[in-house]
């Protein structure tokens, strides 16, 4: 069971990572931007495909007298980005739009950006969708292998007994409360 | 083992560009840990999310965790934690397989169908799903149920046509689990305000089953006060067990606080010049036949810039549930390089637990990462790291922790 399986993955990866690069993909933006400095945009590019999901000029460019007409940043991530919207589902790789992953990164997202996420991530004015879809949390949060997260504070191994009767609600949002049993009845007596 | 570190290399081996590459991270850690007993054990992780655009509107999601050695359940020790596929069109979306769907009153895991519709902004959309409940700790088998369910969201236009600060949420699901079906009914508002600030509020109630009459209500905000201040609070009751278990899975809630219990938190972020310092906590209100039980927690933390690479900082914690109660501080520090990373924290506290006897517990934890220098400028980007913590329990038993991971991380992709 446990060979196979590990084999099966790395064989699936591997073909995965041997097969998409050879779809023909997405079709590429032209290099001259006519309209979106400093990225590329065409208008001949997104007529076609805006227009066939019945998306119009408006839908893009305001017109609200506001002086600028060039579409907000969630317009383009709207079909290209967002999760939760994809209007008309465009090419979804960052690199499509934006030139260098360099320049598209937030700069507090270098080494131990994981360890220091967490906060940034709950804040109203978070932008964590701009990119991630919601259900990446889950991947790491609720996972229970190699790339699990723990999202407790330190020492909370110390203190998660007086905190589980404080407030048991919050316990629930994650872990089933047999987890409870995976330390306390293990390799002796119960706590 | 060796299965994944073929797949790591084959991965590092492989340059990929942005627009080809899948979103994709894979790794594998072995760990030491401790059991009650004094004695340790060995694990072996393994995990895996893959996500894939298969065409304009299909997407394919995997992920997958492994778990070998000390505390693993046989029937348990591989799981898939999400495979779905995608199919989106505008203002719709359809996904089928093990997806997980948030509502306005958690996130649950199916295996089933769930659908969204509706444009952002939009004055009126919606989600449903239906499915058979799943979750990481509990397997499927164990616990056999259907779960459905649905909401509506409203957004009342703003001014001048823009989209409107509030969304209010109608919704209602059933879950069965061959006996008596447990109904629940939410309804919540959402708000924010041009400064940063939000709130959100609302109350959940079940209907029928084993949890007829229970409720759960909530109202949760935060807002800036000023350039350096932001001041945020919240007011609980949870009588009612949270969607994300099975129906048939005890929550913690029934354990611990089957009555129900009310919760009061406040927090307050401040900088003072390049000091942050974080300070929260609130009272716990247990009602009970023989009388409220009363208990709270209080935080306080605080960090200060050493140079550009360095951070160091003090916390402290005190929390006490009845006769129980833990209180005490500790200190931290990173280091942040270009590649590495080290964090390094240490506490010691006072803890009195149902048997009423006072003990020191403490843990001292170190970490470190680094970055490898990738093969590719667009490559895959490959991360070693290693941490450890030893400690000494309430029963003054020293422990140990520690472990090493390895994580393939391939760009270009959301995720």
């Amino acid at each position: 069971m446990r060979p196979s399986l590990i084999t099966a993955l790395a064989l699936a990866s591997v073909v995965a990572l041997l097969v998409v690069p050879t779809w023909a993909g997405p079709p590429k933006l032209p290099q001259s931007p006519d309209v979106m400095d400093p990225l590329p945009f065409s208008h001949g590019e997104h007529e076609r495909p805006l227009a066939r999901v019945g998306l119009g000029c408006t839908d893009c460019h305001g017109f609200r007298g506001e002086g600028d007409l060039a579409p907000a940043r969630s317009v383009c991530h709207g079909c290209h980005v967002d999760p939760e919207v994809r209007l008309a589902r465009g090419p979804s790789a960052c690199g499509a739009c934006h030139p260098t992953r360099s320049q598209l990164e937030p700069v507090n997202h270098g080494v131990g950006w994981e360890e220091a996420h967490a906060q940034p991530a709950k804040a109203p004015q978070a932008t964590c969708s701009d990119c991630h879809e919601r259900s990446v949390c889950v991947d790491c949060h609720a996972s229970r292998g190699a790339l699990a997260r723990s999202p407790h504070p330190p020492a909370f191994r110390s203190t998660h007994g007086v905190e589980a009767r404080l407030d048991p609600a919050s316990c629930d949002t994650c872990h089933a409360a047999a987890r409870c049993a995976d330390c306390h009845e293990s390799g002796g007596a119960p706590w | 083992m060796r299965g994944t570190l073929l797949l790591l290399l084959a991965l590092v081996a492989v340059p990929a560009t942005a627009s080809s590459a899948p979103d994709l991270r894979a790794g594998s850690r072995v760990e030491l840990l401790p059991a009650t007993d004094g004695s340790t054990g060995v694990r072996v992780l393994h995990g895996m999310r893959l996500g894939v655009d298969l065409a304009a509107r299909w997407r394919l999601d995997l992920a997958v965790a492994a778990r070998f050695g000390t505390w693993t359940s046989p029937d348990r020790s591989a799981e898939l934690s999400r495979i779905a596929l995608s199919y989106s069109t505008p203002g719709f979306a359809l996904s089928a397989g093990r997806v997980h769907v948030v509502s306005g009153t958690g996130a649950r895991m199916l295996d089933g169908v769930a659908l969204r519709w509706g444009r952002p902004g939009s004055p009126l959309g919606g989600r449903a799903w239906v499915g058979h409940p799943w979750h990481p700790e509990l397997g499927l088998l164990e616990h056999p149920s259907l779960a459905a369910g649905g909401e509506l969201l409203l957004r009342p236009p703003g001014p001048a046509g823009r989209i409107g600060p509030v969304m209010l949420t109608v919704g209602g699901a059933i879950r069965g689990a061959g006996a008596a079906p447990d109904g629940r009914l939410w309804l919540r508002a959402d708000g924010m305000d041009a400064r940063g600030g939000s709130w959100t509020a609302g109350v959940e109630g079940g209907l029928g089953g084993s949890f007829h009459g229970a409720l759960r209500g909530w109202a949760i905000g935060s807002g800036p006060v000023g350039r350096r201040l932001r001041l945020g609070g919240e007011v609980r009751w949870e009588g009612l067990p949270r969607v994300a278990l099975p129906m048939t899975a005890p929550s913690a809630l029934e354990l611990l606080a089957p009555q129900g219990y009310g919760v009061a938190r406040a927090h307050a972020d401040v900088e003072v010049g390049p000091v942050v310092v974080r300070a929260s906590g609130g009272p716990t209100l247990v009602p009970r036949v023989d009388g409220p039980t009363v208990g709270g927690i209080g935080r306080l933390g605080a960090s200060v810039p050493l140079g550009a690479r360095v951070r160091v900082g003090g916390l402290g914690v005190f929390a006490q549930a009845g006769r129980s109660r833990v209180g005490g501080g500790g200190a931290h520090g990173s280091l942040r390089l270009r590649s590495v990373e080290v964090d390094i924290d240490g506490t010691l506290l006072r803890f009195a637990g149902l048997d009423h006897s006072e003990r020191w517990v403490g843990e001292l934890r170190a970490r470190a990462g680094v970055l490898l220098p990738p093969l590719h400028p667009e490559g895959p980007a490959v991360r070693l790291a290693g941490g450890v913590a030893v400690g000494a329990d309430r029963v003054l038993a020293s422990w140990v922790r520690g472990g090493l991971s390895l994580e393939v991380v391939l760009p270009g992709r959301r995720g």
